[in-house]
């Protein structure tokens, strides 16, 4: 092919031919630039995320919970922050947390985020906490747990038999604890605990998720099952906010938002180029319009404040 | 002389960079030091996945019952028997049984391992569906057609205010949940040709569906940028403590970063030198 392509075609396909390393470099600085700058973003926490925080702010201190830790390293970037922000609440309220995980990857790195928050807030394991550690079964265990929760861990993490426990004098299942918090990575996690144990055993339950799960987690919110719910790391900050211990989750919304708007520009600027290509140049415009007004609207909306 | 324990962060520290290092080289084009970290990765997951069910299954849950209190009969509770505990072959030798497939001729012997796990999963995960998740969500889906309250709210909001928008949203929440729920039924429903009234159904529902997979992959976006987002603040911006010193993530990663260009500038360079000898 000698045909000269015009001026507005030729640079039309270089940039639908552009390498795929530009758009990784570009996302890249969209993400990493703003760690530099110390800005931070306020939002308004939405009606799950102030459910999850009242579930949790009306317990009375002495409370006995069961968290349920299902996450590991792959995950660590929203649940690490979310476990952080659940502990430190909890702790803060005075409340017993009794701590399990169905993951075996995540067995290590849960155990150090649990003594790492306790330890920063003086609490004593065994009394104000324990850990279960991790128990192979999924789904049996789980419905194991909830009818007897000693039969499936006769001993903790540390190896300790559970009867010497104080904080589990009482508990003999998950049905004599007063909230199930499940922070979930997916399976087996908030969906399983929801079908094996809140409803078949009347668990009060919330749960915290990462962004991925939320969409499948919000019917059971809508329907009662969740009391509460916090789904990804932009609503984990929000709950970091509302219980005034702002980590991971306040400090990385900036570049958070804006990798989600360079990702939103090159979808908008794929498209812009794909209906130029084509010829179709309303599309284009109407493109160019809609593409520019939510990206004018959302820095009103960002400078105007919540 | 630094101490072991120092020596053990410092070398810790340089394994992460290393490894996300590693990972994140991919994006460039493939290459020995991903596939290095690959491999190593397979390895220590498969290696970390084997001891850890010895101790939190074998051991725990046979082993250690069968062979001190089934044959031996030591520390037997007063609520256990031995003829119970003995019964924990028939578990033991379905598990042995899982072996027999590495063989062509004993292979059928693992299906009856594999029937009994598939069959007392399926059982748990039917009943806790149909309890904890199918007839709740039928519940909450038997909905009025308008939300009780909302047109009178959306009535009393002030006319072009952010107030209204929500109370218009709020009043047709509902009917659009009910559309929704009918219409992505329908298109699911194969017994009748999606034509007339059914096909323009069917592809509502299909417009819902693609509306919930874009909120999917909306979400799913959102935590691979937070992904990232961890990795690039443990490399940029964080400290780690070494004993007395906040060594600087940053400054390992430029030094780690620097030593695999130059490896893979080098590896390329060679590649590029060897690569028309091996197509002539």
């Amino acid at each position: 092919m000698n045909g000269r392509v015009s001026g507005r075609e030729g640079w039309i396909r270089r940039l639908e031919q552009v390498d795929r390393r530009v758009i990784f470099v570009l996302m890249g600085l969209a993400i990493i630039l703003p760690l530099y700058t110390g800005w931070s973003l306020q939002q308004t926490p939405t009606k799950p995320v102030q459910d999850f925080h009242a579930a949790l702010e009306t317990l009375p201190p002495g409370t006995k919970i069961f968290i349920a830790d299902d996450w590991d390293p792959g995950s660590k970037a929203e649940l690490e922050t979310a476990a952080v922000a659940v502990l430190t609440h909890c702790f803060r309220r005075g409340l017993r947390v009794i701590d399990a995980t169905q993951w075996g990857t995540g067995a290590i790195i849960v155990n150090d985020t649990l003594e790492r928050v306790a330890r920063s807030m003086g609490k004593t394991y065994g009394e104000d906490y324990v850990y279960l550690g991790f128990k192979e079964g999924r789904e049996v265990v789980m419905q194991a747990a909830a009818e007897n929760l000693r039969g499936v861990y006769p001993r903790d993490y540390r190896g300790t038999p559970v009867a010497k426990l104080p904080i589990l004098e009482g508990i003999g299942s998950l049905r004599d604890v007063a909230l199930l918090v499940s922070v979930s990575a997916g399976y087996p996690g908030t969906k399983e605990w929801v079908q094996q144990v809140q409803r078949r055993f009347n668990v009060p339950m919330i749960a915290i998720c990462n962004g991925v799960s939320e969409p499948e987690y919000q019917p059971y919110y809508n329907s009662g099952q969740l009391r509460g719910l916090v789904g990804g790391l932009a609503n984990i900050a929000v709950y970091e906010r509302l219980i005034g211990a702002e980590g991971f989750g306040t400090r990385a919304m900036v570049a958070q938002s804006s990798g989600h708007y360079m990702l939103a520009a090159l979808i908008l600027a794929g498209n812009l180029f794909f209906a130029l290509s084509r010829r179709r140049t309303l599309l284009a415009v109407a493109i160019a319009v809609a593409g520019g007004g939510f990206f004018l609207w959302t820095i009103v909306r960002i400078l105007a404040g919540p | 002389m630094m101490p072991f324990a120092h020596l053990a962060l410092l070398m810790k520290l340089l394994c992460q960079v290393f490894f996300t290092l590693a990972v994140l080289s991919f994006l460039y084009r493939d290459n020995p030091i991903y596939r290095f970290a690959e491999h190593f990765f397979v390895g220590v997951a498969a290696g970390y996945w084997i001891v850890l069910q010895f101790h939190t299954v074998f051991l725990p849950k046979l082993w250690t019952p069968f062979v001190q209190k089934g044959l031996m009969g030591q520390g037997i509770a007063p609520e256990e028997s031995r003829f119970q505990i003995l019964l924990l072959a028939i578990p033991g030798a379905l598990g042995l049984l899982m072996f027999a497939q590495f063989s062509r001729n004993t292979s059928w012997l693992a299906r009856w391992p594999m029937a009994t796990v598939i069959g007392s999963f399926s059982g748990l995960a039917i009943i806790g569906f149909a309890q904890g998740d199918l007839i709740p969500q039928i519940q909450a889906n038997v909905l009025p057609i308008l939300r009780p309250g909302s047109l009178t709210r959306l009535g009393a909001a002030p006319a072009f205010s952010t107030e209204q928008l929500w109370a218009f949203l709020d009043a047709t929440s509902y009917p659009i949940l009910t559309i929704g729920v009918i219409c992505c039924l329908i298109y699911f429903f194969f017994s009748t040709e999606h034509r007339g009234a059914t096909g323009a159904a069917a592809m509502v529902g299909v417009w819902f569906l693609m509306v919930s997979f874009g909120a999917s992959y909306g979400r799913t976006v959102a935590t691979r940028v937070s992904l990232f987002l961890e990795r690039a603040t443990f490399l940029l911006i964080e400290k780690t403590p070494v004993g007395g010193w906040q060594v600087r993530n940053a400054a390992v990663t430029a030094v780690v970063a620097a030593a695999m260009i130059v490896f893979l500038v080098w590896y390329f360079r060679i590649a590029r030198r060897e690569a028309p000898a091996e197509t002539q």
